[in-house]
C-alpha cells in the first residue's frame, strides 16, 4: 500500500515536472485578433490587437496584399494573390495604410494597430478587400562564431498569420445569386469529396453556410453537417466528408445554401434567399 | 512498524503538497497568461488565432565536410490555435543561407493531436472548420552535412510557418 501511494506520488511529479518543462520550451507565440477586420464607415478605421504573452521580445512586421480565397481545378482552395483583373476592381490596398507596421512588442504586451482608410472619395459604392500578412519572430542574434573549421547551426523560426480587411462603400446590398450546377465526387484514403459547380452572379462575393443532409437507399440519414463558406468567382467547390460513413451505394445529397456566416455582419451578406439542390451520388 | 508507516506517510504527503503546488502554480500561470490576451471589451466582433513554436533551434556546430546526425528530441512544434471554428489554410516556407551546398535534412508532419500523425510533404495543407480548433506542425532535423569548402560563421535554417485564414 505505501509503495503504491509513493508509486503514485511519483507519476504525478513526473507528470508536473513534463508539464512544467513543456511549459519552458515554449519559444515563440503570438496571437492576433480578430481574424476578419470590417472598416467602420464613420471612422474610417478599424484595428487589429497582437499579442505576446512570452517572457521575450518579439519582431513583428504586418503587410498588406490582395489575395481571395479561390478553388483550384478539384474545388480545392487557396488564397489566390495574382489575380490583377480582380485586383483592379476589388483591392483595398491601395486605399488602406496600417500603422504601425514594424514593431517590437515587449513581454506581455499587446500591440494596437490600425488600418485607416485613405483617397477613396473617387472609389465607386461596393466591396473592397485585402489581407493582413502578421509576421512574427523572435529578434534576430548576432553571430558570433568564427570558428574556421566548423560552423554554427541554427534555425530561424517565423510564424505568419494572413487575415482579411473590408471595406464597403455606400449603401449598396450584396445581392449576389449562387447557381448550383452539377455535383461530382472525388476520393483519397480518409476522405469523400463532394465537388460542385457553383456559379455565382452579381458584384459582392457570397459570404454563407453550405448545409448537407445526406442519407442512404433506405431514406437513413449517414451525414449532416454545416460549413461556413465564401465564394468570390464562380468554381468548383470540394466539402469534405468522412469517407467511413459513406459504405458503398446510392446517396442522396440535400444542399442548401443559406446567407448566414459568422465572421460577417450582416450588411455584407447576401439579401438573397437560400437555394436549395438535391442530387444523388454513387460510391462504388 | 506504526512509526515507519506513519513517516513514509508523512512524506508521501509532503511529495504530494509539493507536486501539487507545482500544479497549482501552473495552472495560475497558464490562467494569468491568458487573461493577458486581450481584452474582452476590445474583441467584441472577433475571433483569435494563436500559433505557439517550441523547439531547440540553436543545433550545435558541425565540422566542415561532415554530416552531424541528430535524435528524435531535435523537433519544432507549431501549436495553431483558434477560438471560433474558422477554416485555415497551413503553409511551411523553407529557405538556408548561405547557400554554400550546406544540407539540411529535415521531416514535416502534421495533425489534430500530436503533430506527427501526418506527412507534410506538400507545402500547403488546407484544413476545414473542424470541431477540433487545434492543429499541430512538426518539424524534425534529421541531419545536417556542411561541405568542406562551407562558408565559415552562422549557417541558418529559416522556416517560416504560415496560417491563412479564410472566411
Amino acid at each position: 500500500m505505501q509503495i503504491s501511494n509513493l508509486a503514485k506520488v511519483k507519476e504525478l511529479l513526473t507528470i508536473v515536472a513534463l508539464i512544467l518543462l513543456t511549459n519552458v520550451a515554449v519559444q515563440a507565440q503570438v496571437s492576433i485578433a480578430p481574424t476578419a477586420l470590417f472598416v467602420d464607415a464613420d471612422s474610417r478605421s478599424c484595428s487589429m490587437f497582437v499579442n505576446n504573452p512570452t517572457d521575450h521580445d518579439v519582431e513583428v512586421e504586418i503587410s498588406l496584399i490582395f489575395g481571395y480565397s479561390a478553388n483550384d481545378s478539384t474545388g480545392k482552395s487557396y488564397i489566390e494573390y495574382n489575380d490583377s483583373l480582380m485586383a483592379e476592381k476589388y483591392s483595398l490596398y491601395p486605399y488602406i495604410t496600417a500603422f504601425p507596421k514594424k514593431f517590437i512588442i515587449k513581454p506581455k504586451a499587446q500591440q494596437t494597430i490600425r488600418f485607416v482608410l485613405k483617397n477613396t472619395s473617387k472609389l465607386p459604392d461596393g466591396i473592397y478587400w485585402s489581407r493582413i500578412r502578421t509576421e512574427s519572430g523572435k529578434i534576430q542574434e548576432q553571430l558570433d562564431s568564427q570558428n574556421v573549421n566548423g560552423v554554427s547551426v541554427k534555425v530561424n523560426m517565423r510564424m505568419a498569420m494572413v487575415t482579411a480587411v473590408f471595406y464597403k462603400k455606400g449603401n449598396t446590398d450584396n445581392t449576389t445569386k449562387i447557381s448550383v450546377g452539377q455535383l461530382s465526387t472525388r476520393e483519397d484514403t480518409s476522405k469523400i469529396y463532394l465537388v460542385y459547380d457553383l456559379s455565382k452572379q452579381g458584384d459582392f462575393p457570397f459570404f454563407g453556410t453550405a448545409k448537407f443532409t445526406i442519407t442512404n437507399e433506405s431514406g437513413k440519414e449517414v451525414s449532416a453537417k454545416e460549413e461556413s463558406f465564401s465564394l468570390y468567382k464562380s468554381a468548383l467547390k470540394a466539402f469534405e466528408f468522412e469517407k467511413k460513413d459513406f459504405p458503398a451505394g446510392k446517396y442522396k445529397v440535400e444542399l442548401k445554401l443559406i446567407n448566414e456566416n459568422k465572421i460577417f455582419p450582416k450588411e455584407y451578406l447576401p439579401k438573397t434567399s437560400e437555394v436549395k439542390n438535391t442530387q444523388q451520388i454513387e460510391i462504388k | 512498524m506504526i512509526p515507519n508507516f506513519n513517516i513514509l506517510n508523512r512524506a508521501n504527503i509532503r511529495i504530494a503538497i509539493i507536486a501539487i503546488t507545482g500544479l497549482l502554480l501552473f495552472v495560475f500561470e497558464a490562467h494569468s497568461q491568458s487573461k493577458k490576451l486581450f481584452d474582452d471589451n476590445e474583441l467584441q466582433c472577433g475571433q483569435q488565432v494563436t500559433i505557439v513554436s517550441s523547439g531547440n533551434l540553436d543545433m550545435g556546430n558541425v565540422l566542415k565536410g561532415t554530416t552531424t546526425y541528430y535524435n528524435d528530441d531535435n523537433v519544432i512544434k507549431f501549436k495553431i490555435s483558434s477560438t471560433e471554428k474558422i477554416n485555415i489554410r497551413i503553409s511551411k516556407y523553407v529557405t538556408s543561407s548561405p547557400n554554400d551546398g550546406t544540407q539540411w535534412s529535415q521531416t514535416w508532419k502534421m495533425g489534430e493531436n500530436t503533430g506527427f500523425e501526418n506527412t507534410f510533404s506538400h507545402n500547403r495543407v488546407s484544413l476545414k472548420n473542424s470541431n477540433n480548433k487545434t492543429y499541430y506542425v512538426t518539424m524534425q532535423i534529421n541531419s545536417i552535412y556542411v561541405p568542406s569548402n562551407g562558408q565559415s560563421g552562422e549557417h541558418k535554417l529559416n522556416i517560416t510557418v504560415s496560417v491563412e485564414i479564410d472566411e
